[in-house]
C-alpha cells in the first residue's frame, strides 16, 4: 500500500514541474540566505566597531560573488546544473557562517559586556 | 534489448565506466548532503551555546567552555560521524554496480542482466532514500536551529532592556575560523571530474542499466515531490531566521546608538 502511495504521489509530479519549482524555491532560499549572511557580517562588524576591533571586509566580497552565478539557476537546462549552481552559492554562504561564529564567538562576550555595562568606546 | 556477445570485453568496459560515473554522481550528492549536514550541525552548535551563554546570571565577562557544551559537541559529532560512516561505509556491504560488474567473467546472459538490472535499481532506491532523510535532517535542524535562535533572541532583548552594570574588560579574537572552513570543504574533495562528464556509451549492458534507471521514475518523481514540499517548510524557516537576525541588529544598533547619546 505504501508503494502505491509513493507511486501516486510520483504520478502527480512530472521532472518539468520539478525543475520549475526547484528553481522559483532555489532563488526563494538563496535570498534568505544572502540576507542572513549580510546582517550576520553586519552584527560582527558592529561588534567589533564598538571594540576598536578591525572589520570585516573581503566577507562581503565574497557574498556579492555568489551572486553572481544566480542567474543560471534560471537558465540551468536541468536539475543537475541547478544542484551545481546551488554548490557554487551556498557552499561559500555556509563557510562564511561558520567563520565568521568561529573567529568573532569570543569577541560577542566582550560585546554584550561593553552594551550592558555602558562603558564607552576605546 | 540486446544481449552482450559472450566475451565481449570492451562492452564490460564501458559499462564499468557508466556504472562508476553514476557512482560518483551519487556519491558527490551524498558529500554536499553531509557536507550540508555538518555545516547545519556546526550552527545549531552555536547558536545553542550562545543562548546557554546568555542564560547564565550573571552574564559572564568571557565566553567559556562548559561541560554542557562539550557534551552537545559530542553529540553532533557522534551523529554526524554515524551518518558519514553510513554513508560512505554502506558500500562495502552494498557493492556498487561498476564493483559488481569488475568482479564478473565475460559472460553475459539474460540472468547475468537480470541481475544488473536488479543490483541498479537497488542502489539507486538506496540513494533516494538516503537523499531523502538528509533532506528531512536538513529541515529538521533548521527548525531547531531557528527556535533555539529566536530564544536567544528574546533573552538578549530582555538583558538589554534591563542592563546590568559594568563587570570588566574583554578577550582576543579566535583565529579558529580558517581551520573549520578548510575541514568542511575537505568534503569536498571526493571525485567530482567524474561526475560531471557525460559517457555516451549505449551498448547492451550499458541499456540495462539505463532501463533499470527509467524503471525507477515513479519513485524518483515522488522523491521530488518531496524535495519540494520540504523546500517550502525549509523558506519558511530561512526566512524567519533572516528576520529574527535582522530584528537582532536593530536591536543591538540602537543599543549601540543610545551608549552614544549617553557619552
Amino acid at each position: 500500500m505504501i508503494r502505491e502511495a509513493i507511486l501516486w504521489m510520483g504520478g502527480c509530479f512530472s521532472p518539468e514541474q520539478y525543475l520549475f519549482w526547484t528553481r522559483i524555491q532555489c532563488i526563494a532560499w538563496t535570498a534568505a540566505d544572502v540576507v542572513i549572511v549580510f546582517y550576520m557580517l553586519r552584527l560582527a562588524n558592529l561588534a567589533r566597531c564598538t571594540l576598536g576591533e578591525p572589520l570585516h571586509r573581503w566577507p562581503y566580497f565574497v557574498l556579492g560573488a555568489t551572486l553572481l552565478p544566480l542567474p543560471g539557476v534560471v537558465l540551468a537546462s536541468g536539475g543537475w546544473a541547478v544542484f551545481g549552481i546551488e554548490l557554487l552559492v551556498t557552499v561559500p554562504h555556509f563557510c562564511l557562517i561558520v567563520y565568521v561564529l568561529a573567529v568573532n564567538m569570543r569577541l560577542t562576550a566582550a560585546f554584550l559586556q561593553r552594551l550592558l555595562g555602558g562603558a564607552p568606546s576605546p | 534489448m540486446n544481449v552482450i556477445v559472450h566475451g565481449n570485453a570492451e562492452h564490460l568496459s564501458e559499462a564499468v565506466l557508466y556504472a562508476r560515473q553514476v557512482f560518483y554522481r551519487h556519491t558527490l550528492v551524498e558529500s554536499a548532503g553531509l557536507f550540508w549536514l555538518l555545516a547545519e550541525f556546526l550552527i545549531l552548535f552555536a547558536v545553542l551555546a550562545g543562548r546557554r551563554y546568555l542564560e547564565t546570571d550573571p552574564v559572564s565577562r568571557t565566553f567559556r567552555w562548559t561541560g554542557r557544551d562539550t557534551q552537545r559537541a559530542l553529540t553532533l559529532g557522534v551523529l554526524f560521524g554515524v551518518l558519514a560512516v553510513f554513508t560512505y561505509g554502506r558500500h562495502v556491504f552494498l557493492l556498487p554496480v561498476h564493483a559488481f560488474l569488475l568482479v564478473q567473467p565475460d559472460a553475459a546472459d539474460a540472468a547475468f542482466l537480470d541481475a544488473v538490472a536488479q543490483m541498479t535499481r537497488q542502489r539507486n532506491g538506496e540513494h533516494l532514500v538516503l537523499w531523502a532523510a538528509f533532506v528531512t535532517g536538513w529541515v529538521v535542524l533548521e527548525v531547531l536551529i531557528v527556535y533555539h535562535g529566536w530564544r536567544g533572541h528574546l533573552l538578549l532583548r530582555r538583558l538589554l532592556d534591563s542592563s546590568s552594570p559594568p563587570s570588566g574588560g574583554f578577550t582576543g579574537n579566535s583565529r579558529g575560523g580558517a581551520v573549520v572552513v578548510a575541514g568542511l570543504l575537505a568534503f569536498l574533495l571526493v571525485p567530482v571530474a567524474g561526475a560531471v562528464t557525460a559517457l555516451q556509451a549505449d551498448n547492451g549492458l550499458v541499456q540495462t542499466m539505463r532501463a533499470a534507471y527509467a524503471a525507477q521514475t515513479g519513485y524518483r518523481d515522488a522523491l521530488y515531490l518531496y524535495l519540494r514540499l520540504a523546500g517550502v517548510v525549509w523558506i519558511l524557516v530561512e526566512w524567519g531566521a533572516a528576520v529574527i537576525l535582522w530584528r537582532a541588529y536593530r536591536l543591538l544598533t540602537d543599543k549601540v546608538a543610545r551608549m552614544g547619546e549617553r557619552e
